[in-house]
């Protein structure tokens, strides 16, 4: 069962397909799917080859050039293909740096919080009874915050480092974590490879470590993806509303709220960082989604 | 019934004390308040001062109880940048955001029940894809671009619609279309899945068997046991939508409950922004228990677990 990953390499073409190699073959096949990772993908090498991608410096000001059109304008040129924004900094870089801070920030925030949230569900999961009520109560206390309200007072409190705005995001987002992966491990403890392992004598680490985790990962990358497409939502509009990351660092929420003043002059400036959150996020459910296909076939909704 | 109704009010209660522990923790987190309250450049005299008279040189837990005490007798203390009654700024700006949030609401539900029912009624056709896609796409909606764009486009292009303010109902039009769009996509989703699950089920069948005609089977038979968890995510939507509305006040100048905990960030005004903090958690509290007991209600089984 927790194998399943190495065990398909030699397989021979004979014997029905590995459980692995069937999700392969069910993901080639899924449009969905292939769309949004396509799109993941491509921001995912905008963020992380930004400095060689941007052929200017996002935080370079030159006033004389000044909300300068995009290159399909009048008056635009192919020196700043998406133009400038008010300092004369150019928006494509600016673009391109913002997927790295919203890839930072969205997988870095949907990180903690898988950790955070399959820790309380897998131990509420497992032991039950009084561990368990009280996993489920701090998943209540948890539901019945204001999320977006307490994110806003604890930026304003700690400052909006790019540290401080992804860590307030991982508090947002455990909940769904632990409540799927609490489900997912009480049916797995009385699953006979869970049992066996008990009466065999394996210690409680070894059980949930190396028996339940591994069953998890599928829920736990489906749960990833939906609250990852969330999360970024969340830190454009933080940034957005100015308590999340500060000027002049490009993040596409912040260009938003940069560009507000200027939107009827130049609508473009809060189009082109909207169409790369819409695009993104967009991309990453479609992925999510499609995961959750490919890996179980049997239950769609 | 009743056991099961004592149960979740148990825990809800508890819940609430554990929100305003939380709520009140939360804005002492800063270090020290009495320091940011003074102002930069205050000296350690004016500090003291400010920490005597907010109370604040007492133990975290005497000022919690202090707080909590004078909560429940309905003093939610005063505002430190208006110095009005938190009680009577809250209540100024809750039916703003209440309006709001019951027109998307209703908004979003007149679209989601009809278009997850269309979903569920041809399903892997193009028309549900159609749906889904929407769904898709209004979930990746960010709420602030939308607003921004819808204002430039119905507000200043045609200028069909005010741009800001709460006046009059097109005022509304706009935030209602953000709001109800963030919420709509989930609504739907649940819909259609419950009428794909419901239609399976016997007495549908029957239902087809019986010869009655379609949207007798659709409308009467299938919907209302497919609409339970839609009734449940509704209460949910309505929470998240008098606490999400943030976004939404902030932008149009809307003078609700979002825009005065935004507002009162901003000017750290901790006894307002705790004062809506908790709140917002009592009324979700409060929402999720009725959902709760009206799934109850209707599903029986629901109490034996």
């Amino acid at each position: 069962m927790t194998d399943r990953i190495s065990d398909n390499t030699a397989m021979p073409e004979a014997l029905p397909p590995s459980p692995t190699r069937e999700m392969l073959w069910r993901a080639t096949g899924h449009i969905g799917f292939l769309i949004g990772l396509t799109i993941f993908l491509t921001v995912l090498i905008f963020a992380i080859f930004a400095p060689w991608i941007a052929p200017h410096d996002p935080y370079a000001q030159d006033l004389t050039r000044a909300l300068e059109p995009p290159v399909w304008a009048d008056g635009g040129s192919w020196g700043h293909i998406l133009g400038t924004d008010n300092l004369g900094r150019d928006n494509f870089s600016r673009l391109v740096y913002g997927a790295r801070v919203t890839m930072i920030a969205g997988v870095g925030a949907t990180l903690f919080s898988a950790v955070l949230g399959t820790a309380i569900g897998v131990i509420g999961g497992y032991y039950g009874g009084r561990i368990d009520a009280a996993m489920m109560f701090l998943i209540n206390v948890k539901l019945a915050m204001p999320g977006i309200l307490i994110a806003l007072s604890l930026v304003s409190i700690f400052g909006g480092s790019l540290l401080v705005v992804t860590l307030i995001l991982g508090f947002l987002f455990w909940d769904r974590f632990a409540v799927v992966t609490r489900t997912a491990t009480q049916q797995l403890r009385n699953m006979e490879f869970v049992v066996a392992a008990e009466v065999a004598g394996a210690s409680r680490f070894r059980i949930l470590f190396i028996e339940i985790l591994p069953n998890l990962t599928n829920h736990i990358i489906v749960v990833a993806s939906l609250e990852m497409a969330l999360a970024i939502l969340v830190e454009a509009s933080l940034s957005f509303l100015g308590l999340g990351i500060q000027p002049p660092m490009p993040s596409w929420g912040l260009m938003i709220s940069e560009a507000r003043t200027l939107m009827f002059t130049n609508p473009h400036l809060i189009m082109l960082p909207g169409m790369a959150i819409f695009t993104l996020v967009v991309g990453i459910n479609l992925m999510g989604d499609g995961l959750r296909d490919i890996t179980t076939p049997q239950g769609r909704g | 019934m009743i056991n099961y109704a004592i149960q979740r009010l148990i825990l809800a209660f508890f819940v609430a004390v554990a929100v305003s522990i939380i709520a009140f923790a939360l804005l002492r987190l800063s270090g020290d308040l009495a320091m940011v309250l003074a102002g930069d450049g205050a000296t350690d005299e004016e500090v003291r001062q400010m920490a005597e008279r907010h109370g604040l040189d007492r133990p975290f837990v005497v000022q919690y109880f202090d707080w909590l005490i004078r909560m429940l007798q309905g003093d939610l203390g005063t505002s430190l940048f208006t110095h009005r009654p938190t009680m009577e700024m809250i209540l100024e700006a809750v039916p703003v955001t209440a309006k709001i949030a019951f027109l998307s609401l209703g908004a979003a539900l007149a679209f989601a029940i009809p278009l997850g029912v269309i979903a569920a009624a041809y399903p892997n056709t193009w028309i549900d894809r159609a749906v889904l896609a929407l769904a898709v796409a209004g979930k990746a909606m960010p709420t602030f671009w939308m607003a921004l764009v819808l204002m430039y486009w119905l507000g200043v292009q045609l200028r069909w619609l005010p741009i800001s303010g709460s006046a009059t109902w097109q005022h509304l039009v706009m935030p209602v279309i953000v709001l109800g769009t963030s919420v709509m996509p989930q609504l739907m989703r649940l819909t259609r899945s419950g009428m794909l699950d419901t239609l399976e089920s016997d007495f549908i069948r029957m239902a087809w068997a019986k010869g009655l005609p379609a949207h007798v089977v659709f409308f009467k038979h299938a919907l209302r046991n497919a609409i339970l968890p839609v009734v449940a995510m509704s209460a949910i939507s309505l929470g998240f939508l008098l606490g999400g509305a943030v976004i939404v006040e902030a932008i149009f100048s809307i003078n609700g409950i979002g825009l005065l905990a935004y507002r009162s960030i901003l000017r750290i005004d901790f006894p307002v922004v705790q004062a809506i903090l908790f709140f917002l958690s009592f009324v979700y509290i409060f929402l999720t228990l009725i959902a709760d007991l009206i799934n109850a209600w209707l599903d029986p089984r629901i109490k034996v677990k």
